[in-house]
């Protein structure tokens, strides 16, 4: 069976919420093990194999990132951000490919760092055209094999996004 | 009024006063002794390949186009239309037959010259001298293996040449990394950077071989457990060197000759072999080094630093990813991952870094604790063959080297 609208909104916003409450195991769980999590810089259209990605992880890399965002030395996170995710602009590709289904959105990502001794800390916002590849794994789980988040701001001055987005 | 601020006093061998990093009146003096009359990175060729390319720049807070005009020559122009003062060209970088400015017409050729106005006839006989009012240049402009320098105001006291002296063989081996001699700058990639702290907490921090293993512990760990590198940091037999006139290097790793094999294999290495020789490129592969070119550029791994003060206590950064010319493309391509995996916003890396130099930012105004010490290592330092101050790694001495050149040139410029 194929994934309704319904079911591809339910899924984006389970993904959003599971980052947003830092759920970051589960998270990781909702990636095929082959997965790739994109975040492209200074230009969307960019060869990655080319051009330096913001992020461009693997899963392997991802669990690193985890490990690093788990430990307390990942100092760019003191104060940790919390982040709140926006989903809209839902639009799923025409027909099933392969098994899998492509999905557009925007998404508005914003990400404040509370608890800073500095104060007056901005609410920095990042807009944001997110691709994600569904596929429907062995056991029937939809599961994301390629997300993508395209930054509306990939060539401005963007100094910490060690956050997950 | 005033009396001249002492930067001997402040700028010490073995310390720096935090003046120097929040004063405004510190920070005008360095843009007039330093930025505005020293050499100064400003671009790479490979940025303006052709006839027509520019890019622009600044050098202190002083708007600039670096602009390659129809016989291929560089010139430093100050972005400031000589009429009313708009910038001339409002883009990062492109390509252009002229730059025209929007407010009333003035066209200024790629080398500066005004090659017209709007509706002239609207001017008396006397009242515009074409002659002087071209785009003002850079006093001096000048290049090595690609790395353009210009001066702005002054003809700068030494040569490039004397300048790059005690530091163009490591410029040499990064060049080297390629075939051809030649590296791509900022078409593989550009990330940009803000923090809350002086430009020269970035100068100091480009060298910091102490911080590594403390600031960067989720870093080091993967690169342990996963990249083959040492798991003994402090005991490596690498080097800060002061390489004169404020340059300065920091040896970053050294890897014996079956780790190189192991790392480039058998296809770079007859690459590399067959353009420089066999030990030329060995020697090329086994280094690593961050350095510094002082004031406002570094070299680091694979990207070209530059550091832009925009205000005593606001520093703009941007990291210029760097590729080969005649390689594989899947050396760049590791050129990419492993650059991103430790630089740019979202790394392993970088982004603690900036986030310590807000946190010094912000401790540099406790006014009752005025010093910060550079002074790890000072007793120990000796002298190499070619008579640089060399220090270990984990040590201050390539973060002292910038002190020199600035009492030099702001002690003097003072008197």
């Amino acid at each position: 069976m194929s994934m309704d609208r319904n079911a591809v909104e339910a899924f984006l916003i389970e993904e959003a919420r599971l980052i947003d409450e830092k759920r970051w195991r589960e998270w990781q769980k909702l990636f095929s093990t082959d997965a790739l999590y994109w975040i492209p810089s200074n230009r969307l259209d960019a060869d990655p194999l080319q051009h330096v990605s913001f992020v461009y992880d693997d899963m392997e890399l991802l669990n690193e990132r985890l490990i690093r965002l788990e430990s307390e030395f990942c100092f760019a996170q003191a104060a940790p951000s919390s982040t709140l995710h926006q989903i809209s602009n839902i639009a799923i590709a025409p027909g099933e490919q392969d098994g899998e289904i492509a999905v557009r959105s925007n998404q508005v990502i914003y990400e404040i760092k509370n608890n800073s001794q500095r104060r007056l800390e901005p609410l920095n916002v990042f807009p944001a055209f997110c691709e994600h590849i569904l596929r429907r794994a062995d056991n029937g789980v939809w599961q994301m094999r390629y997300k993508k988040v395209g930054l509306l701001n990939c060539d401005a001055e963007i100094t910490n996004l060690t956050f997950l987005l | 009024m005033n009396k001249p601020r002492d930067y001997d006093d402040l700028a010490r061998v073995d310390r720096t006063h935090i003046s120097l990093y929040t004063d405004p009146g510190v920070f005008h003096d360095e843009l007039e002794r330093i930025f505005y009359r020293s050499w100064v990175y400003v671009a790479h060729e490979s940025e303006l390949p052709n006839p027509g390319d520019y890019k622009t720049t600044f050098i202190g807070l002083v708007p600039v186009i670096v602009s390659r005009d129809m016989a291929g020559k560089v010139h430093v122009l100050v972005n400031r239309c000589m009429h009313r003062g708009a910038t001339v060209c409002a883009t990062e970088k492109g390509h252009v037959k002229s730059f025209t400015c929007p407010y009333h017409g003035w066209e200024f050729g790629l080398d500066g010259q005004l090659a017209a106005v709007a509706m002239p006839r609207g001017y008396n006989p006397g009242e515009i001298d074409k002659d002087t009012l071209n785009l003002v240049s850079a006093v001096r402009v000048e290049s090595y293996r690609g790395i353009i320098f210009a001066s702005l105001l002054a003809e700068p006291d030494i040569s490039l040449t004397d300048k790059l002296g005690g530091i163009k063989e490591y410029i040499d081996l990064y060049m080297d990394f390629s075939p051809v001699g030649e590296i791509l700058v900022g078409n593989s990639g550009v990330s940009k950077h803000l923090y809350k702290g002086n430009w020269k907490i970035q100068v100091e921090g480009s060298v910091e071989g102490y911080h590594a293993p403390v600031t960067h512990a989720t870093a080091f760990d993967v690169m342990i457990r996963k990249m083959g590198f040492p798991g003994n940091y402090q005991d490596q037999p690498l080097h800060g060197i002061d390489a004169g006139y404020g340059n300065n290097v920091l040896e970053v790793y050294r890897l014996p000759d079956a780790a190189v094999h192991k790392r480039w294999g058998p296809e770079f290495i007859d690459l590399l072999t067959q353009a420089h020789g066999r030990e030329r490129a060995m020697e090329v592969l086994r280094t690593r080094f961050n350095m510094v070119l002082f004031p406002n550029f570094a070299i680091l791994e694979y990207q070209f630093r530059v550091i832009r003060p925009i205000e005593p206590e606001l520093t703009e950064v941007r990291l210029y990813h760097t590729t080969l010319k005649g390689v594989p493309p899947a050396i760049n391509t590791r050129r990419v991952r492993e650059h991103e995996f430790f630089y740019g916003p979202a790394s392993f890396g970088g982004p603690d870094d900036y986030v310590v130099f807000d946190r010094m930012g912000a401790g540099y105004h406790a006014r009752m604790a005025p010093w910060v010490y550079l002074n790890r290592g000072y007793l120990s330092e000796t002298t190499d063959d070619h008579g640089r101050r060399v220090g270990g790694h984990t040590q201050e001495t390539q973060q002292r080297a910038p002190y020199y050149e600035y009492r030099r040139l702001m002690s003097k410029a003072g008197a």
